[in-house]
């Protein structure tokens, strides 16, 4: 049954790079995109990575593709061309919906990795690299403040 | 699920993010390509990681993850600004600005 959800999700991440390559509309090449980060997060959470796989569902997922979309349709401004798909729609909804549900409750059944749990991840960043993850703070609060110096930035 | 496949599904999402980074001319896909090769390289890293029973692969896919997002957000500003001066975000009008 794993090796089935496995390949169906392999499927999924494919299917997803294939219709960011392949899609002439730059908004749908994105959002192509989160099917693909979706699907990879459930294979992270398969092979025991479940916190990881959470991660790059909301970091990538949640956060790098809704920015490149709004982007997309504020800046470049191509929200209003070509038809819509509810079918397509539907499918990579039900598509992240089915994932969520093997993150957070089929996964820690037949995969009980200890060692690669949050905790033990938390330890790890705060006992042994403290530094490193406070310099990653320090970079996210930069890249933050750098982002915005550049959109104020007059003429 | 072999060790194989999971490496085949890393190969294939690094070869596709290099062929997006090359077949597409706007810096938008161009970016999202280099999340998608990103992405890839993660898994590879953490089939790595089950393989060696090895917590740090994880912490490094966890930083890649950050540095990443950290480079989308600087980078989004950054094509902001170019689309609003040239009018779009491609390879030739950024190549065209000097500093």
């Amino acid at each position: 049954m794993w090796n089935l959800l496995y390949w169906i999700l392999f499927i999924l991440s494919l299917t997803g790079v294939g219709i960011f390559l392949f899609s002439s509309r730059e908004d749908r090449a994105v959002a192509a995109l989160a099917l693909t980060f979706a699907a990879l997060g459930g294979v992270f959470a398969l092979i025991g990575h479940a916190f990881l796989g959470t991660m790059l569902v909301i970091i990538y997922a949640g956060a790098v593709v809704v920015g490149f979309i709004v982007v997309v349709w504020l800046i470049v401004g191509r929200s209003q061309e070509g038809r819509s798909f509810p079918a397509v729609a539907t499918v990579v909804f039900l598509a992240i919906a089915f994932e969520l549900l093997v993150l957070f409750s089929w996964v820690k059944k037949p995969l009980e990795v200890k060692s690669f749990s949050p905790v033990v991840l938390g330890e790890f960043f705060l006992k042994d690299y403290l530094y490193l993850f406070e310099l990653t703070s320090l970079l996210i609060l930069t890249a933050v403040v750098s982002s915005l110096v550049i959109l104020r930035r007059r003429k | 699920m072999s060790a194989f496949s999971l490496f085949l599904l890393s190969a294939l999402l690094v070869a596709g993010g290099l062929a997006g980074f090359f077949i597409r001319r706007d810096l938008l896909t161009m970016l999202l390509s280099a999340e998608v090769m990103l992405a890839g390289a993660n898994l590879a890293f953490l089939v790595f990681s089950t393989m060696k029973n090895s917590i740090e692969a994880d912490a490094a896919v966890l930083v890649i993850l950050t540095v990443a997002a950290a480079e989308v957000a600087v980078a989004l500003a950054a094509i902001a600004v170019v689309v609003r001066k040239k009018g779009e975000a491609t390879e030739k009008t950024v190549s065209e600005m000097k500093g």
